[in-house]
């Protein structure tokens, strides 16, 4: 037999004390004489300070949310959709023309040379590509009398090859000046 | 019950305070036997119980219809036992009682009745009374919330939904109050218990 059957058996053969014999109208007189002087109770309602607070964030919380996603809209990083309408805004508001119409062949033109233009440019200032660096590189060691390096895995060759190209560089710009 | 209990309450908020009789009337043996449990002797438990009801008089505005009047009444009644437990505290030679010392000397009489077995012998009879002392004593023991669980659902016997309700926290609560209770009360009382039952 666990505890917890053992010591509800005893609870129930050993109940709680009984109280000792009074009458139970002279227990109520009792406590009637003591309420007959108070003042009789009315119901009051629940406080408003716990009402009024949910209440009122509410509206609060909707609004919180409504400014967000505008002010959200209005943002300079939103979404593209949003800054092309922006810019298309700005760009009526000040009389500029939008996008060419798509059947005006003539402004497509113009858009197009402005692209092949903007390419040149960007072609112009592009780095050299790896081969001609590799040409630049070949050409400067025959002037050496250097032969290549034997491959990726020799690792002192390439030190060497840049303090001779700083020289070399450096001997340039002496005669240069 | 409760259909009663409410339109008693409904009464007494229209303005007829003598309705509120029916509710004492009604009430008044669980009240005191709760007030006994946590205080040891009827004369402060009456008293005690009494004032609980008076301070739900003087509440009952705030009373919700969804609650149950015994379930409120049990809480003031808890309530009231811990303020006469500050006070005896406070005195210094306060009568004895729960708040009392920790021996089972000092247990007074227990709060257990003695077994109404007639065949059961003088020894018997005095095993169970130093049973009861002991019980009583470990009991006193107990901290204050594993104390109440263990009393509104083992001696007064409320469901653990209701006894949740009176302590105000969940159920799982309970349980847990009143098992640690139970543990408790198995190492207190080990050198009493035997595979034969209880005495």
């Amino acid at each position: 037999m666990d505890f917890a059957t053992w010591l509800r058996r005893w609870l129930l053969r050993h109940p709680l004390k009984e109280p000792p014999a009074a009458p139970r109208a002279t227990y109520t007189a009792e406590v009637m004489r003591q309420v007959s002087a108070l003042h009789v109770p009315s119901l009051t309602p629940a406080p408003r300070w716990l009402a009024w607070p949910r209440l009122a964030l509410v509206p609060l919380a909707a609004g919180a949310v409504v400014l967000i996603l505008v002010g959200r809209s209005h943002l300079p990083g939103g979404s593209p959709a949003g800054q092309i309408t922006a810019d298309a805004e700005v760009l009526t508001a000040l009389g500029q023309p939008l996008l060419p119409e798509p059947g005006s062949a003539g402004g497509l033109e113009e858009l197009a040379q402005e692209l092949e233009l903007a390419d040149a440019l960007v072609l112009a200032e592009a780095p050299p590509t790896d081969e001609e660096w590799v040409a630049e590189t070949l050409h400067l060691l025959e002037e050496l009398d250097e032969e290549p390096a034997a491959g990726p895995s020799d690792t002192a060759v390439p030190d060497e090859w840049l303090e001779e190209l700083e020289l070399l560089d450096e001997g340039e710009l002496g005669a240069s000046s | 019950m409760a259909d009663c209990d409410a339109e008693a309450i409904r009464a007494v908020l229209n303005g007829d305070a003598e309705r509120y009789a029916e509710l004492v009337d009604r009430y008044q043996g669980p009240a005191l036997r709760l007030a006994f449990s946590f205080l040891g002797n009827y004369e402060d438990a009456r008293d005690v119980s009494q004032e609980a009801f008076v301070s739900a008089y003087q509440a009952l505005g705030r009373f919700r219809a969804s609650a149950k009047f015994s379930t409120w009444l049990y809480r003031i009644v808890i309530n009231e036992c811990k303020d006469a437990y500050k006070r005896r505290a406070r005195q210094p030679m306060a009568a004895s009682g729960l708040g009392g010392p920790d021996s089972e000397e000092d247990a007074g009489d227990g709060l257990f009745a003695d077994a109404a077995d007639p065949g059961a012998g003088p020894g018997d009879q005095l095993v169970a009374r130093e049973l009861s002392l002991a019980l009583s004593a470990a009991i006193r023991d107990l901290p204050a919330q594993q104390q109440t669980a263990f009393f509104l659902h083992h001696v007064h016997g409320l469901p653990l939904e209701e006894a949740a309700g009176v302590m105000g926290c969940r159920v799982g609560t309970v349980k847990a109050h009143v098992f640690r209770a139970t543990e408790r009360l198995r190492v207190r009382l080990a050198r009493w218990v035997n595979e034969e039952g209880p005495p």
